[in-house]
């Protein structure tokens, strides 16, 4: 299709342009929306003033490889119930960065409204702190702990049943 | 576009014959060179624009805005969320007080059915004070002892708290129930036999054990995040019951059917299938050895092939039915 080849600038906050195949920026439905309110041909370079170059390379890298998926629907629900925390191979090595990339990805799949990799960022999050306890979520999150001894330990004595599952 | 260059007049010459100066150069070309700003006005703004780029730059977990970390805390399992609110004092109040909120994400993600068969009892302070005295009178705690009085690893609600029409005592047993029948998995999983206690006795560790599991329920009339973890518990042993029948050859009874992505999965989706529904409650530990998938409050309807569940405002019902009978005998008195 001749649309699929058909090509939009973006400019990110940074203010680089960025040139990406149309079919590929639209897994954001934030700029499918817009080309599709703006219709015909895109000339103009678009916006994108929350998200920064190197954060948006791997935005694009993520919605190019996932540019044939079928788009999100309703019945995804019962989908995402069946695999709870399940991440793609593919995905997984995606996330492979440091935390504040990842944050930076989840940051912007929101505001670009990219729901799918807004899961597969949120997902890794979660899996970050399954079955960890609440030293090694410190650690793993660099969170200064905060509690008085005692605080922590009346938290601990209330929820001990619960933290123990 | 508008640059700085000297522009050709707009309008057409008169006389198109005549040889225009610039018409034999070529192509106007833009050499404007960008127009740099330099002011202390500029500096301040600019300054003031990398600072504000820095606070909104997301530096760990707890810099995400509001939404998003609900979004994840809804992947967890209950048990995760109460280790991650002993993390620090940020996060312990943010969970405590959006837990309605994270609660229903988790259930609807993971519990949809546990949620619809384990409803939790009503707490009497939410209920009218006038029912108060009629749920409490003495002759309808007689009347409702046979709920009661002949378990011995449940412990009875306490009706100057919790509700005590049929609905919410069947809720109250169901919920205790479940925790106890989590305490036994491990004997359940090593085929150790549970200690059973002679009739008419009650040693003490049974008492500190029906207390301590009472006391679960108790915090889960209070607060959500204690119930779906309750539900989080019954499905973990659910899961090893059906994995540990299925694992005897010699035990052909009809059981749901799960894979080991199901399995994996800390979802109750596989219990949305067909499968033998939970007809009898097991009044006795000795019951914990066949029991699968205790699943109560629902039946099978075999037109709609799905699940019809006991209504959520089936107390209501029983409230409203207690009332009347209540009238009924009044009249009948006078």
């Amino acid at each position: 299709m001749a649309t699929d080849t058909q090509t939009i600038r973006l400019t990110t906050s940074d203010n680089v342009e960025m040139t990406v195949e149309r079919a590929v920026a639209e897994r954001s439905i934030l700029i499918k929306n817009l080309l599709e309110d703006l219709g015909g041909e895109q000339t103009e370079s678009i916006p994108v003033p929350n998200v920064a170059e190197p954060v948006m390379k791997k935005v694009i890298e993520w919605c190019e490889h996932h540019k044939k998926d079928p788009p999100t629907t309703q019945d995804d629900d019962s989908d995402s119930r069946k695999k709870s925390t399940d991440i793609d191979e593919w995905d997984q090595k995606f996330m492979q960065v440091d935390q504040e990339m990842l944050f930076e990805i989840i940051l912007a799949a929101n505001y670009l409204d990219i729901k799918a990799l807004l899961d597969v960022g949120c997902k890794t999050v979660a899996n970050m702190i399954k079955g960890k306890s609440p030293d090694e979520i410190r650690k793993t999150f660099n969170i200064q702990n905060d509690f008085t001894p005692e605080e922590e330990d009346q938290i601990r004595r209330e929820n001990e049943w619960a933290e123990d599952r | 576009m508008k640059t700085l260059h000297p522009q050709p007049p707009s309008s057409p010459i008169s006389d198109p014959s005549s040889q225009l100066p610039w018409e034999d150069e070529g192509p106007l070309e833009d050499r404007t060179e960008k127009l740099i700003l330099h002011s202390k006005r500029t500096a301040r703004q600019s300054k003031k624009l990398q600072k504000k780029k820095r606070n909104t730059e997301p530096k760990g977990l707890l810099d995400l805005p509001y939404e998003l970390v609900i979004e994840f805390l809804s992947y967890l399992r209950p048990s995760d969320v109460f280790r991650l609110s002993r993390v620090s004092k940020t996060l312990h109040g943010f969970i405590t007080q959006e837990t309605s909120t994270i609660v229903k994400h988790i259930i609807c993600r993971r519990y949809q059915c546990l949620e619809k068969c384990f409803r939790y009892p009503v707490l009497l302070e939410s209920m009218d004070p006038s029912v108060h005295s009629i749920l409490q009178s003495e002759e309808r705690q007689e009347i409702i002892g046979i709920h009661k009085k002949p378990y011995q690893h449940i412990l009875p609600s306490d009706p100057n708290i919790v509700c005590t029409c049929l609905t919410c005592m069947l809720r109250w047993n169901a919920l205790c129930l479940v925790i106890d029948f989590a305490h036994w998995q491990p004997n359940l999983e090593k085929g150790e036999p549970i200690p059973m206690i002679p009739r008419g006795t009650q040693p003490q560790w049974n008492t500190d054990l029906i207390v301590a599991n009472a006391a679960i329920v108790s915090k889960a009339l209070r607060s959500p995040l204690w119930h779906a973890l309750i539900l989080e518990v019954h499905l973990n042993s659910t899961v090893c019951s059906i994995r540990r029948h299925g694992e005897n050859k010699g035990n052909k009874r009809r059981r749901f059917h799960m894979t080991k992505e199901d399995e994996l999965s800390g979802t109750d989706y596989f219990l949305e299938r067909s499968g033998p529904p939970s007809l009898d409650f097991p009044f006795h530990r000795d019951n914990y050895y066949m029991l699968e998938a205790y699943m109560p409050n629902r039946g099978w309807n075999r037109e709609k092939e799905t699940w019809m569940y006991v209504p959520a405002d089936q107390h209501d019902r029983d409230v409203e039915a207690l009332l009347k009978w209540i009238e009924r005998r009044r009249l009948q008195g006078s």
